[in-house]
């Protein structure tokens, strides 16, 4: 009692000095128009167009080099699961999430632990096909969002971690579990879940904000019978689960959330045909949960490539007319621009050395290399299972107009039922900016090995990302060149940096595995 | 070089079939179909993470788990996951197909372990000492770190491809035990050559590397800490070792000493 006595009373000291009066409002307006206060970090992808781009310029190209760590936060329960939460950050408080479950709030100046929320969380939790791990929360209005592991979504109390409401999305013994972010738009908090590799059936939900009440539901699959069924053979549609993040235009009022692979993930003999909506992106009317329209990128998908990486809404001009265009750099190794009003296929261009299709079509389809199916021998196909990118997110930058994109190149032997990676020293990652109306790359900068960190670009002319074995870095974002690092150490880390500001000061901060680190100018 | 490992287990892997007792299971039609599906599942279920052969990726080598803690104790792992890692439990496996999956990782840990050698240990111990291999090889703590440790070398690698290794070092240089998802198993013992900006060559093996550093150690034991920014040139040299080759031991020396090293095991 007596320590959380101290926690209060610290925590009124430091309303006076950083503003966190005002940390449990954060109404969607302010979340609507997140470029104007670039201090804060109040969604996932930063905004609700994933741009993951600060306007903050303080740290900038001219004075990088000089960044320093400022606090590390380290986890005090370590259970061989690693941080992956992107960090929310409103009026100086920091909301982060320790595996599986755990909010926990943090002065954003300090690194300071103010308050933590865990859930019960049954011993024989299932999460096949995942990890026990969380990508982060949402905030609106007083209350902070969390999907939980055994697949619960749970509204906190956002000044002090006070659960207001919990609701069970869909049955954890049914193989649904939660690791992604839920997202939060006008009186509505949106959440998927994970579990697909186990048969477990995509849905997307939305839950009134203030109660918890669902509002609607979308499954990503057909039933026997419905539209797109025929797609499935004779097999039950399963799968192609929403596990990671979604964006959304407040215009059209339309969600975009990318699904995963169809279950079983390998072989696909039982399951002949494109098994929609697996693989695809989905346009979801945020009122009614109607499918607006999709695109599947990779149809019968045979090798885990899930097309659940990060959507990217850009407003650019195609041929001399302005566009409304989603962009994304997809698990199978091509990037592509979409019309994000229609879903009709704008441009699409590989940003690996991919070895399975000769190209795309006119439609976006990709025109198939006999290797796409595997040998019972095995066939050595680019990318592996886990991707030419996985689940970490890229950045776009408006004014330069480049997608900074995590690239993976590495290899597996693939089988019918099942693969084994290249060895390591075959493989390499590399930051890659590519145009983001036509996926051409504009520079890389080579990592020695794949990457599992989300890039972060900012208005200073830098993109933030990290390497394999623990480098945190920053690049010049009109050539690539590295104009600082720091050595975090950490075998795999995977991160998503995000920066925002306190008192005047700008922060870039980063986990590794069981760190948050933040780094400022001296 | 990948593919002479992929060659060397996947003959492994078939002579570890055919030794499979005919008695077992129904007869050998009934054992082959069993292990069929048994591999099936492991394939689908196991191998994302423990690797297709079961030697480990995100999770760790599973090959020996049936040899060394027995059938029953392999199946309860499968059943009930292990809490705390990234084990789940596979409840909705029937107890046939968790046995079926059991008896599939016995084949794999049969093709790991190989045919073991002819020769005699103790023998096998005088050579090891006689050509001083623990001036670079450790063995219960005592010896020298510029090779590998061979404590439980004889749980890790059969005695024949021992033998091989003695005669060619470097020819089939093992992969790094401890992997993550993103990235296969990495070479260990993989010697460079380093050219820096101001001409100087270093050629060691690398202890550490990441996107803009190496350490390398030369075949005297000297660690050299390079930025990759400060050097000209930096290539691999695969299939080259410090270790010199045994080729001119007797067959009978060779095969004694393959023989020891392929009695250090793992404690059971």
């Amino acid at each position: 009692m007596s320590a959380l006595k101290h926690v209060l009373a610290l925590a009124l000291v430091m309303v006076a000095s950083s503003g966190w009066a005002s940390a449990q409002d954060v109404p969607y307006q302010r979340i609507l128009n997140a470029d104007k206060t670039p201090q804060d970090w109040l969604t996932y992808g930063g905004d609700y167009q994933s741009h993951r781009f600060s306007g903050l310029t303080q740290i900038n190209k001219s004075n990088v080099a000089k960044l320093r760590p400022v606090w590390i936060f380290q986890r005090s329960q370590l259970n061989g699961e690693f941080f992956e939460a992107t960090p929310v950050v409103a009026d100086g408080l920091m909301y982060i999430v320790e595996p599986p479950s755990t909010v926990t709030a943090l002065d954003a100046r300090t690194g300071m632990k103010i308050w933590s929320w865990s859930p019960k969380m049954p011993k024989d939790v299932k999460y096949i096909g995942l990890h026990a791990n969380n990508r982060g929360v949402a905030i609106l209005d007083d209350m902070v969002y969390v999907g939980t592991l055994d697949c619960h979504l749970a509204a906190l109390d956002a000044k002090t971690g006070a659960l207001r409401w919990i609701v069970e999305v869909e049955k954890n013994s049914d193989n649904h579990a939660i690791s992604g972010n839920p997202l939060a738009i006008d009186g509505k908090i949106i959440m998927g879940t994970g579990g697909g590799d186990r048969d477990a059936r995509g849905l997307l939900d939305a839950y009134d904000a203030k109660t918890g009440k669902r509002l609607w539901r979308v499954w990503t699959v057909p039933n026997k019978g419905e539209e797109g069924a025929d797609t499935w053979g004779d097999a039950v549609p399963n799968g192609g689960d929403v596990w990671n993040g979604g964006s959304y235009d407040p215009e059209l009022n339309l969600l975009y959330y990318g699904t995963g692979n169809p279950s079983p993930a390998f072989g696909g003999q039982t399951r002949p045909g494109d098994n929609l909506n697996t693989c695809s992106l989905l346009a979801i009317d945020a009122n009614t949960g109607q499918i607006k329209w999709h695109f599947q990128f990779t149809p019968h998908d045979i090798h885990d490539w899930d097309a659940t990486q990060i959507p990217v809404l850009i407003d650019s001009t195609v041929g001399g007319k302005p566009r409304k265009l989603v962009a994304m750099a997809n698990r199978n190794g091509f990037y592509y621009v979409l019309d994000r009003v229609t879903g009709e296929f704008i441009a699409g261009a590989p940003y690996i050395s991919q070895n399975w299709a000769k190209g795309l079509d006119e439609k976006g389809r990709p025109i198939l290399l006999p290797s796409y199916y595997p040998a019972a021998t095995g066939t050595l196909t680019n990318p592996s299972t886990s991707g030419a990118n996985n689940w970490t997110a890229p950045s776009y930058d408006p004014e330069n107009k480049l997608f900074y994109e995590s690239a993976r190149e590495l290899s597996a032997v693939f089988t019918p039922t099942g693969s084994n990676f290249q060895s390591g020293d075959d493989a390499y990652g590399a930051i890659r900016a590519l145009d983001s109306l036509t996926g051409k790359q504009k520079w890389q900068f080579r990592m020695l090995a794949p990457g599992w960190v989300s890039t972060l670009a900012t208005a200073g002319g830098l993109v933030f990302s990290g390497d394999d074995e623990g480098d945190f870095f920053a690049l010049n974002a009109d050539t690539g060149k590295l104009l600082w690092s720091f050595p975090l150490s950490g075998l795999d880390p995977r991160d998503s940096p995000v920066t925002y500001s306190v008192g005047g000061k700008q922060y870039v901060v980063i986990s590794s595995i069981n760190i948050y680190a933040a780094f400022g100018l001296p | 070089m990948r593919l002479v490992l992929a060659i060397f287990t996947a003959t492994a892997i078939l002579a570890g079939l055919i030794a499979v007792p005919a008695s077992a299971a129904g007869g050998p039609q009934g054992r082959a179909r069993e292990l069929s599906t048994g591999k099936e599942l492991f394939e689908s279920s196991c191998s994302s993470c423990h690797g297709l052969d079961g030697s480990g990726g995100l999770g760790p080598n599973i090959q020996h788990m049936p040899a060394t803690l027995g059938d029953e104790a392999t199946a309860k792992i499968i059943k009930g996951g292990v809490p705390g890692t990234g084990m789940p439990a596979f409840a909705g496996f029937t107890d046939a197909q968790i046995s079926q999956i059991v008896a599939h990782l016995r084949t794999l840990g049969d093709a790991a372990m190989g045919v073991v050698s002819t020769g005699d240990p103790d023998k096998g111990k005088a050579v090891y000492d006689a050509n001083s291999c623990a001036s670079c090889h450790m063995v219960n703590g005592v010896g020298g770190n510029l090779g590998p440790d061979l404590t439980t070398i004889g749980s890790l690698r059969p005695s024949d491809f021992i033998r091989l290794e003695i005669q060619n070092p470097g020819g089939n240089l093992p992969k790094s035990p401890v992997t993550g998802i993103a990235v296969g198993k990495w070479t260990e013992y993989l010697i460079f050559r380093a050219v820096t900006k101001d001409g100087q060559v270093i050629e060691g093996m690398r202890e550490g590397e990441s996107t803009l550093e190496i350490v390398l150690e030369d075949s005297k034991g000297n660690y050299h800490s390079l930025h990759k920014a400060d050097l000209q040139s930096l290539e691999k040299e695969p299939g080259k070792s410090f270790m010199p080759s045994q080729s001119s031991l007797s067959s009978v020396d060779l095969n004694n000493l393959a023989a020891y090293l392929g009695s250090l095991k793992a404690a059971p």
